[in-house]
């Protein structure tokens, strides 16, 4: 079993079984992980400024440095907080770690609706480039969801990066896209009793420049058009990096036979949605992925 | 250095506001937020301080806290956001509820007051780094509930924005319990689907909540049919409550708002504000149409306008 999850029982025994007299606020919180250095900054793109935390080691850097890829949107919203912890773990475990929030999303400046695939790309290489100046090092890219596919993006376009993990990313865009409108229809039913408008109104309204809402996201027709446009069976074929790729579904072939991949499924919760329960430590994808950080698999372009 | 540092401040040019990274101590434990603060060269001397939404970061549910936020330090208020223990960029990790509790748990934490240290901590930092010696604290959901437990005790509280705010501890409400007047208006909801072809697809497609239809119903026959009454619906929040009275005591202004679509809304009215006989100690206001988070545009403009004209009616010396 992996320090990470022993820390994390560890910790919440001791403060489980923390003396009578001691305060309830006390005991109702503790620490995961040793305290690592974090350091908030703005980054500055063509489009605005985004806000960016590193989490660097205690003592020695020993392992790659990571840039986080969130999720997107409401997505982005219940996954902060778990990887906020992600990376305080792998910096625990020696990784220089960069978070960074998306334009319009988080603490990231500019507004959701008026932002596109181009400029999550341009977000995602600003990221890399900070990362590369303060680390020294080619960064690693953990991506998550549709952060995953955004980095599987990155990498057809030739971004300089040392490896790639993929945390369930969104290997259907059109599906994605389809689940994200049924919110708006949903929403629809339970205020107007009736749905005014399918999936199919929202994209023509999208395309002529209306803003679709999704549980308060805008989505602008040209970011849907980008999404539908994907083609991300030809990105994973020319894979040519060392890749993690971990999913709570079964992996495709495409995926599974291309030798620079490493393909696992596993059953984590999802920890994008809306939680149903409480949640006290990162995901089982954390486990894998610190033990591949630890190999040297990433470091050599190793197959399966 | 160990821990949180802070980043340098940014201009924003749309909002004409100074936002500030910056970080405090709560019980050792150290809480990131976002300062906010008007372009203007003094600060206001009164501060707003904006509370986490439940498990949601310091930018709120789809950002409400960041379109607040930059729309009243643009109005002369400097407004701090900030995370508490245990969630966004904070330190701090829930060691209770044990990991797979219901996460009704954890809201129950944070009803009872959790985040009461973490905000007196946000409040003397807002003090401390501005000019304002008085403070709003502002809230939606469980934040609502965490601004009334600081809200009563700490003296520099003048005022407390509740949005949405549960008045029965979350562990408590379910299909068995839920309030008659919402039953009764499930009911007709069902009983004018019978008619929709849609309904019936549902039903039989396995989409429909067979849970919820079997719970709404079985307690529309008890309570129609055989009479039966629901007497734990009367459990309302006892440590808010307490709040409650200790703020309404000290004199401090007191908003609640609510969207009309919200159930939360449901019990507020129909356990909460009938105890005050039309005269309540309170401003309340309620958003037509909208749901528990404001997602359309419309409802999030006017949740924004009526906020800005009570902000302007209690601080007149604030200029909006």
């Amino acid at each position: 079993m992996l320090e990470a999850i022993e820390i994390g029982r560890r910790s919440i025994a001791r403060a489980a079984g923390a003396p009578q007299d001691q305060s309830e606020q006390d005991r109702m919180f503790t620490r995961l992980y040793d305290k690592v250095r974090e350091t908030p900054m703005w980054l500055s793109t063509a489009n605005g400024d985004l806000y960016a935390v590193e989490y660097a080691p205690q003592g020695t850097v020993s392992r790659p440095p990571v840039v986080i890829a969130a999720p997107d949107g409401e997505e982005r919203a219940w996954a902060a907080r778990t990887l906020v912890q992600v990376a305080r773990a792998l910096a625990h475990y020696g990784s220089m770690v960069y978070r960074f929030d998306h334009l319009g999303q988080g603490e990231s400046e500019g507004n959701y609706e008026a932002t596109t695939w181009s400029s999550r790309e341009a977000d995602l290489d600003a990221a890399l480039q900070m990362a590369q100046r303060h680390s020294g090092q080619t960064p690693i890219v953990l991506g998550v969801r549709l952060g995953g596919t955004l980095a599987l993006a990155a990498v057809k376009r030739g971004t300089p990066m040392a490896g790639l993990v993929v945390w369930e990313p969104v290997v259907d865009p059109a599906q994605y896209v389809h689940q994200l409108l049924r919110v708006n229809v949903s929403t629809q039913m339970v205020a107007l009793g009736r749905i005014e408008r399918d999936r199919s109104d929202l994209i023509a309204d999208a395309r002529s420049g209306g803003v679709i809402s999704v549980n308060g996201f805008g989505l602008s027709g040209p970011f849907i058009d980008a999404l539908l446009a994907l083609d991300l069976d030809s990105k994973i074929g020319q894979l040519s990096i060392p890749t993690l790729w971990l999913s709570t579904l079964s992996v495709d072939q495409t995926v599974t036979s291309n030798p620079s991949v490493v393909a696992k499924r596993a059953s984590t919760f999802p920890f994008w949605k809306e939680p149903k329960s409480h949640r006290s430590g990162p995901p089982s994808f954390l486990a894998e992925t610190v033990e591949w950080l630890a190999s040297d698999r990433h470091g050599r372009g190793m197959t399966k | 250095m160990a821990g949180l540092g802070s980043a340098r401040s940014r201009y924003d040019e749309v909002s004409r506001t100074v936002q500030e990274t910056v970080s405090f101590s709560c019980e050792g434990y150290e809480l990131r937020g976002s300062l906010h603060r008007p372009a203007a060269p003094e600060d206001g001397d009164t501060a707003i301080v904006i509370l986490n939404q439940g498990p949601l970061d310091r930018s709120g549910a789809h950002r409400l806290s960041v379109k607040c936020a930059r729309r009243w330090a643009a109005r002369g208020f400097p407004v701090l956001r900030f995370d508490a223990r245990g969630v966004g960029d904070s330190e701090g990790d829930w060691a209770i509820p044990e990991n797979g509790a219901p996460i009704k748990m954890l809201y129950q934490n944070i009803e009872e007051g959790a985040w009461t240290l973490d905000t007196r901590a946000a409040i003397d930092h807002v003090c401390a780094a501005t000019s304002a010696r008085n403070v709003v604290l502002a809230g939606v959901c469980g934040g609502a509930v965490s601004a009334l437990h600081a809200a009563a005790e700490h003296p520099a509280v003048v005022a407390v924005i509740m949005v949405g705010m549960p008045v029965r501890p979350w562990a408590a409400i379910g299909i068995d319990s839920i309030v008659a007047s919402q039953v009764e208006h499930e009911a007709k909801g069902y009983v004018k689907k019978l008619g929709k072809w849609y309904a019936w697809r549902r039903f039989f497609t396995g989409e429909s909540d067979y849970r919820v239809l079997w719970g709404i119903g079985s307690r529309y026959v008890r309570e129609r049919v055989f009479g039966a009454s629901n007497d734990p619906l009367k459990s309302l929040n006892a440590s808010m409550l307490r709040s409650f009275r200790a703020v309404q005591g000290s004199g401090k202004r007191m908003l609640f708002v609510f969207p009309e679509n919200d159930y939360l809304w449901v019990e507020f009215r129909d356990l909460f504000l009938p105890t005050f006989n039309d005269r309540p100690p309170f401003d309340l206001h309620i958003i037509p149409g909208a749901n528990h988070t404001f997602t359309e545009v419309a409802w999030q403009e006017q949740l924004f306008s009526l906020l800005e004209h009570w902000l302007q009616s209690q601080m007149p010396a604030v200029r909006l």
